[in-house]
């Protein structure tokens, strides 16, 4: 139940927790931090302290989600952090993936054509679906985001906002990921449970590895769009709307 | 899921004893245990939907509204009492039992373990072998029929094929129509060359 805090070292944090390693990549932070602090490393990347232990102990341990203090950070720094995490499945993740199961496929015996090719087409729907969920965030709903909180920053009113602005709002974003989590769900257990092990297993159990990774980082991200950055846009929005009435 | 999935929450104000405690069970349950002095601190984490909680007696009943409130994303949570004397329990619907402040760490595990296996042994109850019926479903919805047609085709109600949709789902654990037509292939109910990927 250890929590890291200001003046834990860097290098604890990755050698509790190898998985960190991504998260630290999206503040920017290198490896070859000798015995640095967090407070020393955050002070020197310029990266809020404070926001980047929330992330790391909520990431670390899956039960703790500080919902309270994480409230209390700009929703541009949560957007920038979410958009980084975007940026990682798009670029490093998914073409990782997309070796390692061509490799374990490329070694299952050729009558089981079939269902082969039925496989990479559930992974190939599945990557589909998420890049379309991640692009329309990324198009869509991150910069109307920031756009309320500049309006909310600058004590600009609801009714001084543009059309297409206005015309959005953090309700109608899809708050469901439950889609994509169940065929990610469904891949992961037609591998472990049904398909039969004609393949070489060391490349299986690599893809599977990959798969839960994703999984796991997949969670934490939705985890931090749902109670964190919607609440927080329809608190901004319901400031602005009040701006009105007693303008 | 055949694999039971749950947290042990030890609440109590005295540091001392919710340490103890907190060690007898840990070496048993490992990582799943959690021990907090209120119940405000668990607000800030997220726990399985099966939580088993030791509570100080007194806590218990000042609090319960909060406690239960706080773990209202739990389907199944009991309570064993942590009492400072012994006496009988007020018994409810959350609580399992109690085990007093001197009682051996065997009576503590003992009663934890009884708690414990009553639930997942309910879970553990479901069959997975697909019925006839059941494969007879699953290939036409491997091979893109809705509930409509399927209902139509083996002359039943929709209402028998939802069911049975569920069943199957419940069961091998699959929920997309491609994943289940996937299992369908592999398991030879269906040709690869009938299924429409949808």
């Amino acid at each position: 139940m250890n929590k890291f805090s200001l003046t834990s070292r860097l290098s604890d944090l990755i050698h509790a927790n190898i998985g960190l390693l991504p998260v630290l990549n999206r503040f920017n932070i290198e490896l070859g931090f000798g015995d640095k602090t967090v407070q020393e490393i955050c002070d020197s990347k310029i990266v809020n302290p404070d926001f980047f232990l929330e992330i790391v102990n909520a990431y670390h341990n899956e039960h703790y989600f500080p919902q309270r203090s994480l409230m209390q950070f700009s929703s541009i720094l949560v957007v920038n952090y979410l958009s980084k995490t975007h940026r990682y499945y798009i670029e490093v993740l998914m073409p990782e993936l997309d070796v390692l199961l061509d490799r374990m496929l490329s070694f299952m015996l050729k009558n089981n054509m079939t269902y082969i090719d039925l496989i990479k087409k559930f992974y190939s729907d599945y990557k589909r679906e998420l890049i379309v969920h991640i692009e329309n965030e990324e198009k869509n709903v991150f910069p109307f985001i920031k756009e309320i909180q500049h309006a909310f920053d600058k004590g600009i009113s609801y009714n001084e906002l543009p059309a297409e602005i206005k015309a959005f709002s953090i309700e109608t974003f899809e708050k469901e990921h439950s889609n994509l989590d169940e065929k990610l769900l469904d891949l992961k257990n037609i591998i472990i449970k049904y398909l039969p092990p004609d393949y070489n297993s060391s490349s299986c159990h690599n893809f599977l590895m990959k798969l839960f990774f994703l999984e796991k980082d997949l969670i934490d991200h939705a985890r931090i769009e749902d109670k964190i950055l919607v609440p927080k846009v329809l608190e901004l929005e319901s400031v602005l709307k009040r701006r009105i009435s007693e303008s | 899921m055949s694999f039971f999935d749950f947290n042990i929450i030890i609440l109590h104000s005295i540091p001392v004893i919710r340490s103890g405690l907190y060690q007898i069970l840990y070496e048993e349950f490992g990582a799943n245990t959690f021990m907090f002095g209120t119940h405000e601190q668990l607000e800030n984490y997220r726990f399985s939907e099966n939580i088993l909680f030791f509570i100080e007696e007194d806590y218990y009943y000042r609090h319960k509204h909060e406690i239960i409130m706080t773990a209202k994303t739990a389907q199944w949570k009991k309570v064993i009492l942590i009492k400072m004397l012994p006496g009988k329990n007020f018994m409810e619907e959350y609580i399992f039992g109690s085990v007093n402040f001197n009682d051996s760490e065997n009576q503590i595990l003992t009663i934890a373990k009884d708690c414990i296996s009553k639930k997942s042994q309910q879970t553990e109850a479901i069959n997975h072998n697909l019925s006839e019926r059941e494969k007879e479903i699953l290939k036409n919805i491997a091979c893109g029929l809705s509930n409509k047609e399927i209902a139509d085709r083996l002359f039943i109600s929709i209402h028998t094929v939802i069911s049975h949709r569920k069943n199957i789902t419940q069961k091998l654990g699959i929920k997309s129509i491609s994943g289940l037509a996937i299992y369908a292939v592999i398991n030879n109910i269906v040709e690869a060359a009938d299924i429409k990927m949808v």
